[in-house]
């Protein structure tokens, strides 16, 4: 079942055909088939352990890593698949950055952090603009402000919220073309949810960006498109608005006004 | 009904359990606490009396008969003591109370009396009517009362010497006696039979002409040497069988001229000479190829030096001086330990006890001082620990340990500078070979190796730290080590050519294709063995090849005709690897421990941000790590440190301080485990044998301490934990 809510082919940047993940012969995706606009914000709801983050990490393959992980079928950023001969996980990953659900910042200074990614890409130009490139990465994750008199410092003293924020400076730093957000705001309090809420919105109009939360307001405010994945499978598929207002399928309602889960 | 909340007490059970735990943990650090306090105190308490300082304490008189002594000596047994009185007298009487034991009268007047060197209980008394008596004193075993007989040797007859200024005598091992003469005009040595024989004495005579005015002649080192004093200076003569009576150089003896005193010291390589500003220790030596007397050390003092006697057993002194002050010297530790203002005459003759803590001294009214010697250590001084001393017989001050020797004379060598180095070096070459295959080991079983082989991997190495010591020790010192020595080409080549071979390796695995390559992924270790193998191989095959080309035929030979380095069998680099095969489980079982608690996420982060897996390992995993491989290695350190079992046998255990590769040492755990059954408790060099114990004990505590100390500081910085 392919669902897009997406005309104009132009529009896509990931293409999503048949995809199956399979841990240890135990299938948490079957058959997901989906198109991802760009530079527009696409949500990923759905019940615990339904696969989200595992789609999402399939984006990247990180799912790789996974020692029993298998995955069939095609994911196709900007018209290449990812999974084709060929393809460096690496260089894919810089084109496909990632946040993941609990901030993991290394062991480092603030700087370090954010200059991890230009650094291991070892291009000795970059090295001259290191200093601005971390500026505006921080600025644009809207944690510049309270960092900028202490980037040496060590990146495990800041708060939950500017963790966060700073694994997203972190990620944006190498400028990739889309952003993985695994529910970047589940551990955050209200108003470092907010922050992160409006650092989506800013970040839109160059990334591409895939969010996975929990939270039904925060997919309403936050996304353009939203996806709905029950038990692996895609369920429902659509405009935010048309999701969250008048969601076609009867799961996908029970979902959102909380009859089940 | 609602139920009551209770919120104030714990159901009994649970706090009874609560309290079990936490008084059994306690209990638990408490005795682990409790013997480590006790195991320190006893060491302390073992080693601290070697700093303890000496004293001369005050002493008890006694009254005997008035009479000037020309000699006074304690006999071996230590409680009577035999006096030579210039009247003619000799008398023996118990030290206890000066009750007279035996006494006999000589016909003449006595001139100078004086103990036989190197025999136990003989002494040569010159009587004014030229003539030598030799007296025995034998003390009869089982009385409860000290029961000396006096013997006259020599049938009772006196040997006819003729006008001499001075002269001594020496016992050989074989019992006869060998006489030297000093006259105005020449020096004569005569050889006598054992004087326990009736035969008259004769023998043959040399003699040399002499005119440098000696005025003193003393038997020197095992009775092959004399030294004459006075006049000029010293020389030191040869006796040697085949060489005859051969003076030697004569040296100046600076400010002891005119000669007053000069004392043998213990051996006779030394003489304590009499000078103005106190006592100087010349010492024979064979510098620049002539036997002279050398100055070896002065001890300063306030006033002039009247009377001086050595130690029976040690190299200690007691100096009686011009203004009645008594001072406690010690030669190789170059001090003088005590003092004590005048009790004693000016001209009292001294004695001491065989075990020198009895000091002796008897002034011609009669009175005899009994003065203890509180000085059980003089040896031991931080300077002689840890500075480099000049020893008897030493061309030049040096760092030695040497605490036995086959003859009782000998001097203790007590410097732990060679055991500290060879403590040092020992752990540095086992942890230049541990430290990289441990670290590296459990960076590749950390994070690339298939779970799959490290189940297998991870146990079977740490299982090898149950290995007992003592098979690696045995394993290294009798079956690596001759292995080495005669494949040492073998071993250099495998050495270079295995890692180097493993390398090209690597860059060839790069070259095979991607699929085998990903189906081979984490299984590479256990594929690398096979051109390991191979390798290994070629180098033994290849050995020879290389060793006849390019070394003529025999490495070990070349090694020493170009470089002059030395080989010997069990050395260091035989040690550094048998005792990094004992510290490579310990390493790299906590290294890899602290790489794999590396949190997966932060590897995650590093991948999705677009880092290769090695540069995921180099700047994330390892520096994560770092506290935990930092404390592997020092742990690894302090056990090397402290590794007994594997030096004592993988090494020569020589203490020499030399760095090669191919020198054996002595490290401070093996030292003690070969020295401590054999020294006597309660002495010096058991309570020395203590301090090194407990300076094993801060070495491993200070890099255990260091170690966590940098531990904490790294997580600080780095920790995630
Ligand atoms: N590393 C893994 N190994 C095995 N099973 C996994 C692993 N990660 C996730 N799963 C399983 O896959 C399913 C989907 O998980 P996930 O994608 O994390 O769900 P979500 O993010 O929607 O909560 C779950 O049933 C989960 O148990
Ligand atoms: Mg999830």
């Amino acid at each position: 079942m392919l669902q897009t809510p997406i005309a104009d082919a132009a529009q896509i940047c990931l293409r999503v055909r048949g995809l199956t993940v399979a841990y240890a012969e135990e299938p948490a995706l079957q058959g997901i088939s989906l198109d991802i606009p760009r530079h527009q914000v696409t949500a990923f709801i759905g019940p615990s352990g339904c696969g989200k983050t595992t789609l999402l990490r399939s984006f990247n393959r990180m799912n790789e890593l996974i020692e029993d992980a298998r995955t069939e079928g095609v994911i196709e950023l900007e018209g290449c698949n990812i999974f084709q001969a060929g393809v460096d996980p690496a260089q894919l990953r810089r084109q496909v950055g990632m946040v993941f659900q609990r901030p993991n910042p290394f062991p480092k200074s603030i700087y370090d952090n954010v200059a991890y990614g230009l650094r291991i890409q070892s291009s000795s130009s970059r090295a001259a603009n290191l200093d601005q490139e971390v500026e505006s990465a921080l600025r644009r994750a809207a944690l510049w402000d309270e960092v900028a008199d202490r980037l040496d410092a060590p990146a495990l003293t800041l708060s939950g919220g500017q963790q966060q924020r700073l694994v997203i400076a972190r990620a944006i730093a190498v400028k990739p073309a889309v952003l993985l957000l695994d529910e970047p705001a589940s551990a955050l309090d209200p108003i470092s949810t907010l922050k992160i809420e409006q650092l989506i919105h800013q970040l839109k109009s160059n990334y591409t960006i895939i969010i996975v939360t929990h939270n039904m307001q925060q997919a309403a405010r936050v996304s353009d498109f939203t996806a709905f994945l029950n038990a692996g499978r895609l369920v429902e598929y659509g405009p935010a608005e048309a999701v969250f207002t008048n969601p076609k399928e009867r799961q996908t309602e029970d979902y959102i006004t909380g009859r089940r889960g | 009904m609602r139920a009551s909340l209770n919120i104030a007490t714990l159901p009994r059970r649970r706090r009874w359990i609560d309290f079990l735990t936490r008084a059994v943990m306690a209990l638990g650090a408490a005795a682990v606490a409790a013997v480590i306090v006790l195991m320190l105190a006893f060491l302390v308490q073992v080693a601290a009396p070697l700093f303890l300082p000496a004293a001369i304490a005050p002493s008890t008189e006694l009254s005997l008969p008035a009479g000037h002594a020309k000699l006074l000596r304690v006999h071996p047994s230590g409680d009577a003591a035999l006096r030579v009185d210039a009247d003619g007298r000799i008398s023996i009487f118990a030290l206890s109370d000066g009750a007279q034991l035996q006494s006999r009268w000589l016909d003449a007047t006595v001139v100078a009396a004086k103990p036989v060197f190197l025999a136990n209980d003989l002494h040569a008394v010159l009587d004014s009517a030229q003539q030598l008596w030799l007296l025995q004193t034998v003390q009869r075993g089982g009385a409860r009362r000290p029961s000396p007989e006096l013997n006259i040797l020599f049938g009772g007859r006196p040997i006819p010497v003729g006008a001499v200024i001075d002269y001594d005598l020496a016992q050989q091992a074989d019992g006869t006696l060998k006489l030297a003469l000093l006259s105005p005009t020449a020096l004569q040595v005569r050889r006598l039979p054992a004087p326990f024989t009736t035969v008259a004495p004769s023998g043959g005579a040399q003699s040399h002409t002499l005119e440098d005015g000696a005025e003193r002649v003393l038997f020197g080192p095992g009775g092959r040497w004399l030294f004459t004093l006075g006049g000029t200076g010293a020389t030191v003569w040869s006796i040697a069988p085949r060489v005859g009576l051969q003076p030697f150089a004569n040296t100046p003896l600076p400010g002891a001229l005119p000669l007053h005193s000069a004392t043998p010291l213990l051996g006779r390589q030394s003489l304590l000479i009499a000078g103005d500003g106190g006592v100087a220790q010349w010492s024979l030596s064979r510098a620049g190829g002539r036997p002279h007397l050398a100055l070896v050390r002065t001890f300063p003092l306030a006033a002039a030096p009247r009377t001086m006697v050595a130690e029976r057993q040690r190299k200690g002194f007691v100096v009686l001086d011009e203004t009645h002050n008594l001072h406690l010297g010690h030669a190789t530790s170059g001090r003088i330990l005590a003092h004590r203002k005048g009790t004693v005459g000016m001209d009292a003759a001294l004695a001491l006890s065989p075990q020198a803590d009895l000091l002796l001294a008897l002034e011609p009214s009669g009175k005899l001082h009994r003065i203890p010697l509180l000085n059980a250590h003089p040896e031991v001084s931080w300077a002689t620990l840890f500075s480099k001393v000049q020893y008897e017989s030493y061309e030049e001050p040096a760092h030695i340990w040497q605490s036995a020797a086959a003859h009782t004379d000998f001097e203790p060598k007590f410097s732990l500078a060679p055991l500290l180095f060879g403590t040092l070096k020992a752990a540095f070459y086992a942890m230049l070979f541990a430290a990289p295959v441990a670290v590296m080991g459990a960076i590749y079983t950390a994070c690339f190796m298939a779970p799959g082989m490290r189940r297998w991997v991870k146990p079977t190495i740490e299982m090898m730290a149950a290995l007992p010591t003592v098979v690696l020790g045995f394993l290294a010192g009798l079956w690596l080590a001759p292995l080495i020595e005669a494949n040492l080409a073998a071993t250099a080549a495998l050495f270079l050519l295995v890692p180097g071979g493993m390398l090209l390796f690597a860059g060839l695995w790069r070259r095979l294709g991607e699929n085998f390559r990903k189906r081979c992924e984490g299984w590479q270790g256990l594929l690398a063995v096979a051109p390991m193998v191979g390798l290994a191989a070629a180098a033994i095959h290849l050995a020879p090849t290389i060793e006849s080309a390019w070394f003529g035929g025999d490495l070990k030979a070349w090694l020493f005709a170009v470089h002059g380095i030395d080989y010997e069998q069990r050395n260091a680099l035989v040690v550094g690897l048998a005792m990094g095969v004992a510290v490579i489980p310990l390493i790299f079982a906590i290294a890899e421990d602290a790489i794999h608690a590396v949190p997966p996420h932060l590897a995650d982060a590093s991948l999705a941000l677009g880092a290769t897996r090695w540069q995921t390992v180099t700047r994330v995993i390892l520096l994560t790590a770092s506290p935990g491989i930092f404390s592997a290695l020092m742990i690894g350190l302090g056990r090397a440190v402290g590794e007994t079992m594997i030096v004592l046998m993988a090494t020569g255990n020589t203490p020499i301080t030399d760095f090669s590769i191919f020198q054996g040492m002595r490290t401070l755990a093996a030292n003690i485990a070969v020295e401590l059954p054999e020294s006597e408790v309660g002495g010096t060099h058991y309570r020395l044998l203590y301090l090194t114990a407990l300076l094993l004990f801060a070495m491993t505590f200070a890099f255990n301490t260091a170690g966590d100390l940098v531990r904490e500081r790294l997580r600080m910085r780095f920790g995630s934990l």
